[in-house]
């Protein structure tokens, strides 16, 4: 345009200063209704719908326990120990019955006790229980019971039926029993300790008491079937007995940061769209998190449900010029004077600015899945373990701001109306494949969990020019915590 | 309401700016229009287009260059579209070619409604190429990419064109060799438009 000649310029001026006029009233009427004016919604915040969401679910996760557990201790399982005749319980695995002696009363107890359940002991009377060096052989247990005044011994004998899934007594745990007074004493019975009772020799020598009941971890877990006390039982403190359940609630909570991978694909083959537009979108640093419910097994599987929040970013970078044509008041010529003096003369002067600069734009979305996953815990040493999962999700709800590539003007563009966001389909299926590590004090967990997500599933408008597909990695700090633990 | 209260107004979705901006930038838009389509009907709807699409992308302009540049802008790509969208439904031997124009008067003097008429009887190709280059001011490459053809494509079609306005308007001397150039561009006009398509 440097070299135009004067009747150029003046055809460029003419097309330049021309101007029609139009009834703006009349095209405001007809434009009006596709003008992005409504009044924007009064959207809630998104966290306000995700920790509700996370509230519900973690109430309704927590009042299922209670619920649990409130069932499990209703049940009249454990040990029911009682001064009355024969209480036989239908979900008992080892029946603890008293039979009578010769000089003994009538009165019977039953001892109950399932794999899964608290046990009591309830009694009417201070009693006492007693072991004197019972064999034990074959699960089957002798014991004598002391009343108010006499040595239960001298009442009544023990017998343990033992059914094809009950377990010992020697498989009790410790800690399942840790109430019980436990101490050697000669005490109220040492005048008939030496008597044999149907066949059992018992003891008659004075032992330490022992108070820690850890001390007798070593009693139960080495399968021996002497134990070389007697135990004495407080009835007034009724004793919890723990059985080891075969599955275990956990709650988890996983927290990190995500890397999308975004693909874009023209689903329209005579596209106008240039495709290398595409190349210059890339992932960004995002945030995902999931809070987990589940159960696992004693041999480390776990089935757990999840609801799982993601913040996916993906960053277009671009070099834009834009050339502009502006009149600005300039020195259009300078006078030079008879003095030799230079005067600038002002006046209009047309100036084409080149303006280049780089542009990034963002997209961002925000998924709420639910899901289902199974995972093993594979114990490496004493307390980290190696966890590798695997878990399907439904994502629920999709919400997406920022660009997009519109065919229209070849470029990205802003979507900030619902009538301009191509990103409608937020119901699919996605894959989640994971391996963690986890550190184990206690009750809780802690580890660090990396995860793929694969996502094959088109999240665009079905019609639209372009398909669009993302997968994700991501890191993620994981705490876990079992209360049964 | 200054320009940059509606828009700011514009990008807050407010009605009362976005209709002073139409208030203010319909007869500019319209012209842009009218120097590119040339059926009127066309021209209205590509008015209105270039508007609802300034208004609605006003988010990406970011104030560093002059709104009305960047008006220009979107409407001249609005009109590049719909020309694009438009002659996808007309084959080439659709193509109306209007009689050339002759000012029959000697004069030097251009009137707007002469030059309209002129512009009207080009084939599209070079009406877009003259306005670019020498309305708009974009460079030879920049047409070549709008327009996706190549540079030198660009070049042909605007020194084409240039003569063309000599020939037309009697500003040049040398009339045969502006009929030779005027009537090539006809039968190169239909060779381009298949590769605008």
């Amino acid at each position: 345009m440097n070299n135009l000649n004067n009747q150029e310029e003046a055809f460029r001026r003419v097309l330049q200063e021309m101007n029609f006029e139009v009834d703006t009233s009349q095209v405001w009427r007809d434009i009006k209704e596709q003008l992005p004016i409504t009044d924007k919604k009064e959207r809630k915040p998104f966290w306000l719908y995700f920790f509700g969401l996370s509230g519900i679910f973690f109430l309704s996760s927590f009042a299922l326990y209670v619920v649990m557990n409130d069932a499990q201790e209703r049940v009249p399982n454990g040990i029911s120990f009682r001064t009355v005749d024969t209480i036989n319980s239908t979900l008992t695995n080892q029946k603890f019955i008293s039979k009578p002696l010769a000089n003994s009363s009538n009165k019977e107890m039953t001892f109950s006790n399932t794999n899964n359940s608290n046990s009591l002991i309830n009694t009417t009377n201070r009693s006492q229980l007693r072991t004197y060096g019972s064999s034990l052989e074959n699960d089957s247990a002798n014991f004598n019971q002391a009343n108010n005044t006499k040595p239960l011994s001298l009442q009544s004998n023990l017998d343990i039926e033992q059914n094809s899934t009950s377990k010992s007594v020697s498989e009790f745990r410790t800690d399942d029993i840790s109430s019980v007074s436990i101490f050697n004493d000669s005490g109220p019975t040492n005048d008939k300790q030496s008597e044999v009772l149907s066949g059992l020799s018992f003891i008659d020598e004075e032992l330490e008491p022992i108070f820690n009941v850890n001390h007798l971890n070593h009693l139960y877990n080495t399968g021996s079937n002497k134990i070389p006390m007697y135990l004495e039982c407080d009835f007034n403190i009724h004793p919890i007995i723990q059985d080891v359940s075969p599955l275990r609630l956990f709650f988890s909570f996983n927290s990190g940061v995500n890397y999308g991978f975004s693909t874009n694909v023209l689903s329209e083959l005579n596209s106008e769209f240039d495709a290398n537009e595409f190349s210059k979108e890339s992932g960004r640093v995002g945030l995902s998190s999931d809070f987990n419910v589940g159960i696992e097994s004693r041999n480390g599987w776990r089935f757990f449900g999840s609801v799982a929040y993601d913040y996916d970013v993906f960053n277009y970078s671009n070099n834009e010029t834009v050339i502009s044509q502006e009149v600005e008041i300039g020195t259009t010529s300078i006078h030079i004077n008879s003095a030799g003096q230079s005067v600038p003369m002002s006046g209009n002067v047309e100036v084409t600015r080149t303006t280049a600069f780089d542009i990034s734009h963002h997209r961002r979305h925000h998924d709420i899945a639910v899901g289902i996953g199974v995972a093993k815990r594979l114990s490496v040493c004493k307390r980290f373990s190696i966890v590798p999962q695997i878990r399907a999700l439904y994502n629920v709800n999709r919400n997406s701001s920022g660009y997009f590539f519109d065919e229209a003007s070849n470029t990205i563009t802003k979507f900030d109306s619902s009538a301009l966001n191509p990103y409608t389909s937020d119901k699919f299926l996605k894959y989640n494949l994971g391996l963690g590590l986890d550190y184990s004090i206690g009750k809780m967990s802690f580890g660090l969990i990396s995860s793929y997500t694969y996502n094959p599933n088109n999240y665009i408008a079905d019609n639209f020019f372009y398909r669009s597909t993302s997968d994700r990695v991501d890191l993620k700090l994981s705490v876990s915590y079992y209360p049964q633990w | 309401m200054t320009e940059a209260d509606f828009i700011s107004g514009c990008k807050r979705g407010e009605e009362a700016a976005c209709k002073a901006l139409v208030n203010a930038y319909s007869g500019y838009i319209y012209t842009i229009c009218k120097r590119y389509v040339k059926d009127e009907m066309m021209v209205k709807d590509c008015m209105q287009e270039s508007l609802i699409q300034i208004i609605r992308k006003i988010d990406l302009y970011e104030e560093r260059g002059k709104f009305k540049s960047w008006v220009s802008t979107v409407t001249v790509k609005k009109c590049l579209d719909i020309l694009r969208k438009e002659k996808r439904h007309l084959s080439s031997d659709m193509e109306i070619v209007s009689e050339p124009f002759i000012n029959e008067s000697v004069s030097h003097s251009l009137n707007a409604q002469d030059v309209m008429r002129f512009l009207d009887t080009l084939p599209d190709q070079y009406r877009i190429a003259i306005n670019m280059f020498l309305v708009e001011g974009y460079s030879h490459k920049e047409i070549g990419k709008k327009l996706q053809i190549s540079e030198s494509s660009s070049r042909s079609l605007v020194s084409r064109g240039r003569k063309m306005i000599m020939k037309s308007f009697n500003l040049d001397d040398d009339k045969s060799e502006s009929d030779a150039m005027y009537k090539a561009p006809l039968s190169g006009f239909k060779k381009k438009m298949v590769s605008f398509e």
